[in-house]
């Protein structure tokens, strides 16, 4: 470029520039009212609108009214209720069948395979979460009972300051609600927590709501009705095929297709579904959905190493793991092998695991094969077939 | 210091190859910086942070280094080639070729700038049988409250990104002559979720029907980011109403005001099209024993004011129709079976400079043909002379 030329003087215009260049390029929105600038109209084709919309609904969490849900941890039956008027349903989780709100307070159904614990250790850790002293067998004994899900069941109406789980910044003034049961074919637990003053208002609303629950779509809801032990397919200790079950899950909305030769297992609570890969049952793949990002894609996978006794990775070695197309996004795909130490503490000598983790914007969801290193081997192929056939189901 | 002396001095800075060689070179450090940023971050980020932008921090461990961004650069740059190279530099034949190649130079930073201030891009996404007269935005959200004409239509009141993000600092109020009622937008988030509000934690937005926005750390590919916003409507007689709104909520929040039903919505920036588009049927062949497709097109029926045709979009043949070019961008469900609905997404841009840096390349090579042309003919002269 030149150095010779003329005087600035009489060409503002170059400085007028570089400045309308800056404002042009970095104007932003002045603060204050902001009077709409823009209106059209237009011809569109929308979607019926549902005037009136709750925000569960507007949310695609669960409507408010009949809600139903399919088998569960307790039973193959499709388990219905009828959700109290001003209740909202939140989206299931896995540990929640059914979750409402209301209110400043919550309400979940918890099913569990087995006996949960038992009445007194549980009815005595919702005593802890409120500081309460735990009960001895004769006050257990003492409290009223009645009928949930039509079978015995244990009440409890508790009040004190609410440290939940946690155990940490108790709350004073809180109120919890409680119907335990416990038959063969698992522990159900209806819990309400909330600040007293909304739970009072909510009782009538709370036991409605429990006696409402059964199971199967043409049940009675007022006469209660439970499936007896033998009645439970599903819940036996062979896996059945994978022809006799759903491959959906509506809980989650997601749905799959099984590979061939893969065998449905009996379900286990924090699980969408298990596969066996064969008859030999030495590998077995399950999904599992967690809210948020699940703690997170690193750790879980250096989780699952650890599980193997893997060395852990660094980020730019998570960064470098292979990617599947699982729901439309890339999930990390991870492999290990070693001596497998589940968290049920089973331990396999010669393991493999093949995993993969998809980060959605609302949930992670873990798909992960595990079991002797030759099935796992052997069914790397299916495994990848079946994570890339997961699917949302309306 | 005179005036005079002052504007001869800024004149020397302005036109200073020095300067030039600076901001060349700074150029190169953002190109740099901004290429090392993609690995955290996604494109749309990073040209906004690098870019697009005056001023930017760039973090360096704990340091953060203020340094001039992309817009300020480049609009040195456009003020020095003018001043400079335009303006300054002696007009004879001698120097003609330099001369256009900086004409060609300023088209294209011009180009840069009509393509960053006057540009639309988003797609179109449709199942067979779908059709559609708008694109959306990939990136960019408005707010949108609208109702029902006694006609058929809909009437659309439209908040733009900028605003909604204002409210991410401080409430933003929005008022129209025509609503019956004004509207103030708070807490914005750029990513969130609505979650559930249990007893245990407290939370520091509206909770609503015992739902709260739950804000999220940004996704590192903007495209990903699900945004929200509280929105209160305020009624001429005092009454209000709060709700959470979310950028992929099933239904709009619906009002009731004046006799009218209003519907309030976040959606992704919405385009009009001067025409229509039909999906009619997409195609894909994959290569053997994969999922990966080897060519994939759609076939779309583009209805105008008058006429009506047959159009197929591949991966290599746009339809530019309208001022818009729609290309063959991505199909899913990724994850579809055999027989399953197939969608197609068309990238839609629309860039008024479309064509511009081809010709400013153009011209900058005319330019440089012709100077070093010149060049060499002199060069060849001397060397004949000299035999």
């Amino acid at each position: 470029m030149s150095k010779r030329g003329r005087g600035l003087a009489g060409r503002p215009a170059a400085l007028l520039g570089l400045a309308g260049w800056t404002g042009l390029v970095g104007c932003g929105q002045a603060s204050g009212p902001y009077a709409v600038q823009e209106v059209r109209v237009v011809e569109r084709v929308e979607e019926p609108v549902h005037w009136n919309a709750t925000l569960a609904e507007r949310f695609a969490m669960r409507a408010p009214g009949a809600g139903r849900v399919a088998g569960t941890a307790t039973g193959p039956g499709e388990l219905t209720w009828d959700t109290p008027s001003g209740w909202s349903e939140a989206a299931p989780t896995s540990m929640r069948s059914a979750n409402f709100r209301v209110g400043e307070a919550e309400c979940y159904l918890t099913e569990l395979a087995g006996d949960g614990g038992g009445l007194g250790p549980n009815v005595n850790r919702w005593r802890s979460q409120l500081g309460l002293e735990p009960l001895g067998a004769d006050a257990l004994g003492a409290l009223e009972t009645g009928e949930f899900l039509g079978a015995p069941a244990t009440f409890v109406d508790l009040e004190g300051a609410y440290s939940g789980m946690s155990g940490t910044n108790a709350q004073d003034g809180y109120r919890l609600l409680g119907w335990l049961s416990f038959t063969a074919d698992g522990a159900r637990f209806l819990k309400m927590i909330g600040p007293a003053e909304h739970v009072a208002e909510q009782l009538e609303n709370f036991h409605a709501l429990a006696r409402s629950f059964r199971r199967g779509a043409n049940a009675d809801p007022h006469a209660g009705h439970d499936h007896g032990p033998g009645e439970h397919g599903a819940h036996g200790d062979e896996p059945v095929s994978f022809g006799d079950s759903p491959s959906s899950d509506p809980r989650t909305g997601l749905g799959w297709t099984a590979p061939a030769g893969w065998l449905r297992a009996p379900e286990r609570s924090m699980r969408v579904v298990t596969f066996h890969t064969d008859e030999s049952s030495t590998a077995e793949c399950y999904v599992t959905v967690l809210g948020g990002d699940g703690g997170g894609v690193g750790d879980n996978v250096n989780r699952w190493r650890e599980q193997l006794g893997a060395p852990r990775l660094d980020a730019s070695e998570l960064d470098g793991l292979e990617r599947i197309d699982v729901l439309g996004v890339e999930a990390v795909l991870v492999e290990a092998v070693g001596a497998y130490s589940g968290m049920s503490g089973e331990r396999v000598p010669e393991a493999a695991l093949l995993g993969a983790v998809a980060s959605l914007p609302d949930r992670t969801l873990f798909v992960k094969l595990v079991g002797e290193r030759e099935a796992v081997h052997a069914a790397g192929p299916a495994f990848r077939e079946f994570c890339r056939s997961l699917e949302v189901v309306p | 210091m005179k005036p005079a002396d002052l504007g001869a001095r800024l004149l020397a800075l302005f036109s200073s190859l020095g300067l030039s060689c600076g901001l060349l070179c700074m150029l190169g450090v953002l190109t740099w910086l901004g290429t090392l940023a993609q690995t955290e971050y996604g494109l749309y980020e990073v040209q906004k942070k690098y870019f697009e932008s005056l001023f930017l921090l760039q973090e360096v461990g704990p340091v953060s280094i203020p340094l001039p961004g992309g817009g300020l650069v480049m609009g040195l740059l456009f003020l020095n080639l003018i001043v400079g190279g335009l303006v300054r530099m002696r007009r004879s034949r001698a120097v003609f070729g330099v001369w256009l190649t900086h004409i060609g130079i300023a088209l294209l930073l011009v180009a840069g700038f009509v393509k960053l201030r006057y540009s639309d891009d988003g797609h179109v996404t449709l199942y067979e049988g779908e059709s559609a007269n708008h694109f959306e935005s990939y990136f960019r959200w408005e707010l949108v409250v609208w109702r029902e004409t006694d006609d058929g239509a809909f009437e659309e009141y439209l908040v733009p990104d900028e605003v909604l993000r204002g409210a991410a600092s401080e409430p933003v109020l929005v008022t129209a002559d025509a609503l019956p009622f004004d509207l103030e937008l708070s807490h914005w988030m750029g990513n969130c979720a609505p979650m559930p509000k249990g007893p245990m934690f407290e939370v520091d937005v509206p909770v609503v029907e015992g739902i709260f926005l739950d804000e999220k750390p940004r996704a590192p590919k903007a495209e990903q980011n699900l945004a929200g916003a509280y929105a209160r409507v305020i009624h001429a007689d005092g009454r209000d109403e709060v709700t959470p709104l979310w950028g992929v909520q099933a239904q709009p929040w619906t009002v009731e005001a004046a006799g009218e039903r209003w519907a309030v919505d976040l959606r992704k920036e919405r385009y009009p099209m001067p025409f229509t588009v039909r999906l009619e049927d997409f195609m894909k062949e994959d290569h053997p024993g994969t999922n990966m497709p080897s060519w994939f097109s759609s076939d779309v029926t583009v209805t105008g004011a008058a006429s009506e045709r047959p159009v197929r979009i591949s991966m290599n043949q746009p339809l530019r129709d309208g001022g818009l070019v729609l290309y063959q961008a991505s199909w899913g469900p990724s994850n579809a079976r055999e027989g399953e609905r197939l969608f197609s997404t068309l990238a839609v841009v629309r860039n008024p400079s479309d064509q511009w840096p081809l010709y400013a390349c153009i011209v900058i090579a005319l330019g440089l043909v012709a100077h070093f042309s010149k060049r060499l003919v002199r060069y060849v002269r001397v060397e004949v002379g000299r035999t």
